[in-house]
C-alpha cells in the first residue's frame, strides 16, 4: 500500500511540472517563426494567428520571418529550440511536400517537430487554357489521352506539381511538368496559348479567370470554392482522390508537453474559428479548418505518407 | 478608351490632398534611402510595407511608387558623386556619371539624369495611360523562346559594357553566370554550388552580390589609398546644362526614353536590362561614342531616361496582368494583394480611381523629384559631404542593413563581405564587374527560358528560328556579333583602349 502510495505520489510529482507549465503557459513572449519571407500568404496568415494569440493570452506574441531553402531553415530553427511551447513554428503543406522530394533536409520532420494545429485551409482549382477545347475534366483527361498535354508548375516538388501529379495518378494520364519560377508566369504562358494545364490556388487564379485568360475546369478540394461557385469538385467531374488542398499549420519541438501542444491548439481554433477570421481569411482564399491536435497529427501524417508514396512513383525528388 | 477622361479620374484622385502628401513623403524618403549607398528600393519597401498596412490602398500604393522612383533618382546622384551604384540600374550611370564629376561636372551630370528622368517619366507615365490595355497584350507573345532570344541579346551586348579587355569582359560575364546557377535548379531540383549548405539552396540574393562586389569593394579599395577616393560634394560646378550639353544629351534621352519604355514592359527582365541596353545603344550609335566611359553626357542621359522610363512602364504588367517585372514590382503586387486589390487587367474597370490615380501621381511624383533633385541637391550632397571617417562605417552599417533586411540572414552578410574581397580583386585585376552583375542577372533567365522553350516545343531546337520574335532577338545577336569582330570596329575599339591607356 505504501509502496503503491509512493509510486502515485511520485507520478504525480513528475507529472506536476508540465501541468504547472501548462496552467502557466504563456507566462512569457511566445515567438512564432514563419520561414518566409513577409508579405506571403504564409506570413499573412500567420502574422493574423500571432495577433489573434497575444490578444487571448494576453501575452506579446511576436512573428520572426526566417526565410531560406523553401522553409527548411526556419523549420530547423524551430526543430533546435527548446522543447517550451514559447517557440513555434508556422508552416505551409510545403513542409509535407519538402519532405516527400529533399532527402537532405537539416532536420527531420517527424522526429523532430510535433504538429500542434491547423491554422487554415485553402483550395485549389484547376484551369486549362486555350490549346486544348475543353470545358471540363473528362474532357481533359480525353485530350491528355490522345495528345501532349503540358502543365505548369512553381518548381520541382511544389505543391502545384504534387497536384498536377497527382491527377496524373488518379486519371491515369502523363501531363507533363513544365517548371516555372512562380505561377504567374504559368498564368502568362497560359494566356499565350503555350501551356495547357495549371493547378494553383483559387486566389491566384481569379484574375486570369475573370479576364478568360484561363479557364476553370475543377476544385481539386472536398467542396466547391465560394469563389468559383460554378466550377464542380474533382469527386463531382469523377476524379475523387485529386484533392489536393493547400493548408497552413503550427508545428513545436518534440518534446513539448502534451499539455502545452493542447492550449495552443486550444487558443489556434478559438482564434481562426471567429467570424472575422472566417472573413480574413476569404480574402486570402482560405478558410478556417478547425482540429484537434491529434486529427491535425493525422493530417499530416496522412498528407506525408501521400506525397512521399506519389514522389517515389513519379520520381519527384530534389538532390 | 476616353484616354482624357481617364487622366481626369487621375488627376481628380492624385491632387487630394492627402495623396499629394502620401507621393510627396514617398519622394522624399525614396531620394533620401537612394542618396545613401546600399540601401536600395526593394530593402526600403520592404522594410515600410507594414506601416502601409492601416493606409487607403491608394495612399498607400502612391506613396510605395514615390520611394519606388525616388530612390532610382537618389541612386544616380550617389553614383556620380561617390562612384557608388545603389542598383543596376545605377551601375551604369557610375561609368560616364563618375568620370564628369572628375571634370568637374557633377552638377551638370546630376541635372541631365534628373532632366533625362523627368523627360522619360512623363513620356513612360503618358505611354502607360494610352496603351495600359493593348501593351498588354504583347506581354503574352514572349513566351520561352522569345525570353531565351533576348538573353542572349543582351548577354552579346553586355561585352560592350567594358571599357577594357573584351576576353575580362567575357570571363567576368561567365563568373556572373555560373554564380547566377547557385542553388536549387528548377527544373531537375538539383542542387547546384550549394557547398552543403541550406543558406545557398535558394540561391544568391542580388542585392548581396550588388552591395558586396560596389559598395564593400569601394570601401576597401578606398582604405589603400584615401586621397585617391574621390566625391566631388565640394565643387560640383554648374548645375544647368549650357546648350551644347543639351543638344548631346537630347538624342540620347529620346533613344534611352524609347527603350526603356519598350524594355519595361516586359516582364520579368525589362527594368535591369533598359540601362544597360541603351548604354549599348549609345555605344554603337552616338556621335560621341569613342568618349563613352571618359565622361560624355551620352553615358548619363541614355541610360538614366531608359532606367526611368521603363520604371514607369513596368508597372503596365504589374497592373494590368499581375506580372510583376522586378522584385520591387512583385513586393507592389503583394502589396496590392495585402489591401485586398486583385491585380489584373479588371483592376482598370473595378478600380478605376486607384489606376488612374496611381498613374497620375507618378507624374506628379516625377515633378515632385525634379523639384528635390535640382533646387534641393545641395541638401543631398549635404549629407554625402560626412567626413569619410563617419561616411564608410555609416555606409557599411547601410550596406548590411539592406542586405540582411532581405533574408534576415547573417551568411548573408558574411557573402556580401566575401563579394567585397572578390570585388576588391576585380578592382586590382582590372576586371570590370558590370558585366559579371548582367550575367548574373541574365544567366538563369537564359538557362530557364532555354530549357522551358525545349520541353514545349518537345526537343525540337528550330523553335528559336520558327518564332518570328524570337529570330529577330537572333538576327540582332548575330548582328551585334558581326560588327563586334568586325576589323574596322576592332581598330577602333583597340583605338580607344589606347586613348585610355
Amino acid at each position: 500500500m505504501k509502496r503503491i502510495l509512493g509510486v502515485v505520489l511520485f507520478a504525480c510529482a513528475a507529472l506536476l511540472p508540465g501541468l504547472a507549465a501548462a496552467q502557466d503557459f504563456p507566462s512569457k513572449r511566445v515567438t512564432i517563426v514563419i520561414p518566409f519571407t513577409p508579405a506571403g500568404s504564409n506570413d499573412t496568415i500567420g502574422r493574423y494567428l500571432a495577433d489573434g494569440l497575444a490578444k487571448l493570452w494576453n501575452t506579446p506574441v511576436v512573428v520572426e520571418n526566417r526565410p531560406g531553402a523553401g522553409s527548411a531553415i526556419g523549420s530547423a530553427h524551430v526543430a533546435q529550440s527548446k522543447p517550451d511551447g514559447y517557440t513555434l513554428l508556422f508552416v505551409s503543406g510545403t513542409f509535407t511536400t519538402n519532405a516527400a522530394t529533399q532527402a537532405n533536409l537539416p532536420f527531420d520532420p517527424v522526429k523532430d517537430l510535433k504538429p500542434v494545429g491547423m491554422g487554415a485551409l485553402g483550395q485549389m482549382v484547376i484551369v486549362t487554357g486555350s490549346r486544348v477545347p475543353t470545358s471540363n475534366l473528362a474532357d481533359l483527361v480525353k485530350a491528355a489521352k490522345a495528345q501532349k498535354v503540358f502543365y505548369g508548375t512553381t518548381g520541382v516538388g511544389s505543391s502545384t506539381q504534387f497536384a498536377g501529379e497527382l491527377l496524373n495518378d488518379v486519371a491515369g494520364i502523363k501531363m507533363e511538368p513544365v517548371h516555372y519560377k512562380g505561377g504567374t508566369d504559368a498564368l502568362v504562358d497560359m494566356a499565350g496559348g503555350r501551356l495547357d494545364v495549371y493547378v494553383g490556388t483559387v486566389t491566384q487564379v481569379l484574375s486570369s479567370v475573370a479576364s478568360n485568360k484561363a479557364k476553370p475546369i475543377a476544385i481539386a478540394s472536398k467542396t466547391r470554392s465560394k469563389a468559383l461557385p460554378d466550377v464542380p469538385t474533382v469527386a463531382e467531374a469523377g476524379f475523387a482522390g485529386a484533392e489536393a488542398d493547400i493548408w497552413w499549420g503550427v508545428f513545436a519541438p518534440s518534446g513539448t508537453p502534451d499539455a502545452v501542444v493542447t492550449k495552443i491548439n486550444q487558443g489556434i481554433n478559438k482564434v481562426m474559428a471567429s467570424p472575422e477570421a472566417t472573413e480574413f481569411l476569404a480574402k486570402h482564399g482560405a478558410m478556417p479548418a478547425e482540429m484537434s491536435v491529434s486529427e491535425f497529427g493525422g493530417h499530416v501524417t496522412k498528407e506525408l505518407a501521400k506525397w512521399r508514396e506519389l514522389a517515389v512513383k513519379h520520381n519527384i525528388k530534389a538532390e | 478608351m476616353d484616354l482624357f477622361g481617364n487622366l481626369l479620374i487621375g488627376f481628380g484622385t492624385a491632387l487630394s490632398l492627402q495623396n499629394l502628401l502620401y507621393a510627396f513623403a514617398g519622394c522624399l524618403l525614396g531620394t533620401l534611402i537612394g542618396v545613401l549607398p546600399g540601401l536600395g528600393p526593394l530593402a526600403t519597401i520592404s522594410m515600410l510595407l507594414p506601416f502601409t498596412f492601416g493606409l487607403d490602398p491608394t495612399a498607400a500604393l502612391i506613396m510605395l511608387a514615390g520611394i519606388y522612383y525616388g530612390a532610382a533618382y537618389g541612386g544616380s546622384t550617389t553614383a556620380i558623386l561617390v562612384n557608388l551604384p545603389g542598383e543596376t540600374s545605377s551601375v551604369v550611370t557610375v561609368l560616364d556619371g563618375y568620370q564628369m564629376a572628375r571634370q568637374g561636372r557633377a552638377g551638370v551630370a546630376i541635372a541631365t539624369a534628373a532632366i533625362g528622368s523627368f523627360f522619360a517619366g512623363c513620356v513612360g507615365t503618358l505611354v502607360l495611360a494610352a496603351f495600359a490595355a493593348p501593351l498588354a497584350s504583347v506581354a503574352f507573345r514572349f513566351g520561352g523562346a522569345e525570353y531565351f532570344s533576348l538573353m542572349v541579346v543582351g548577354l552579346i551586348g553586355a561585352v560592350s559594357l567594358a571599357s577594357g579587355s573584351v576576353l575580362k569582359a567575357i570571363g567576368m560575364i561567365l563568373i556572373g553566370v555560373i554564380l547566377g546557377t547557385v542553388g536549387t535548379d528548377l527544373n531537375s531540383g538539383v542542387q547546384r554550388f550549394t557547398f552543403g549548405t541550406p543558406n545557398l539552396w535558394e540561391g544568391i540574393d542580388f542585392i548581396v552580390i550588388a552591395v558586396g562586389l560596389f559598395a564593400f569593394g569601394e570601401v576597401i579599395a578606398s582604405l589603400e589609398n584615401d586621397a585617391s577616393r574621390e566625391t566631388f560634394t565640394e565643387n560640383m560646378g554648374r548645375l544647368m546644362p549650357n546648350a551644347e550639353d543639351f543638344k548631346r544629351m537630347t538624342p540620347a534621352i529620346l533613344r534611352g526614353t524609347s527603350i526603356g519604355t519598350l524594355l519595361g514592359i516586359l516582364p520579368g527582365a525589362g527594368l535591369s536590362l533598359s540601362s544597360f541596353f541603351s548604354y549599348s545603344l549609345e555605344k554603337k550609335v552616338s556621335r560621341f561614342r569613342s568618349q563613352l566611359g571618359k565622361g560624355a553626357i551620352e553615358g548619363v542621359a541614355g541610360p538614366e531616361s531608359a532606367n526611368n522610363a521603363a520604371a514607369q512602364t513596368a508597372f503596365i504588367p504589374t497592373l494590368t496582368l499581375g506580372i510583376p517585372g522586378s522584385p520591387t514590382m512583385a513586393l507592389m503586387l503583394g502589396a496590392m494583394v495585402m489591401h485586398n486589390i486583385q491585380p489584373g487587367p479588371q483592376v482598370m474597370t473595378s478600380n478605376p480611381d486607384l489606376f488612374w490615380g496611381l498613374i497620375v501621381s507618378m507624374w506628379i511624383g516625377n515633378l515632385i523629384l525634379i523639384i528635390l533633385n535640382l533646387p534641393l541637391v545641395g541638401l543631398w550632397v549635404r549629407l554625402l559631404r560626412i567626413p569619410y571617417g563617419v561616411l564608410y562605417p555609416a555606409i557599411l552599417l547601410f550596406c548590411c542593413l539592406g542586405v540582411y533586411s532581405v533574408q534576415f540572414s547573417t551568411f548573408d552578410l558574411f557573402l556580401a563581405a566575401g563579394f567585397g574581397l572578390a570585388g576588391y580583386a576585380f578592382r586590382k585585376l582590372e576586371c570590370e564587374p558590370a558585366p559579371l552583375v548582367l550575367g548574373f542577372v541574365l544567366g538563369p533567365l537564359l538557362e530557364e527560358n532555354f530549357r522551358r522553350a525545349m520541353v514545349l516545343s518537345q526537343g525540337d531546337f528550330t523553335i528559336f528560328v520558327r518564332e518570328p520574335i524570337s529570330l529577330c532577338f537572333l538576327l540582332l545577336a548575330a548582328v551585334l556579333l558581326v560588327a563586334a569582330t568586325l576589323p574596322k570596329m576592332r581598330r577602333e575599339r583597340d583605338a580607344i583602349l589606347r586613348e585610355e591607356m
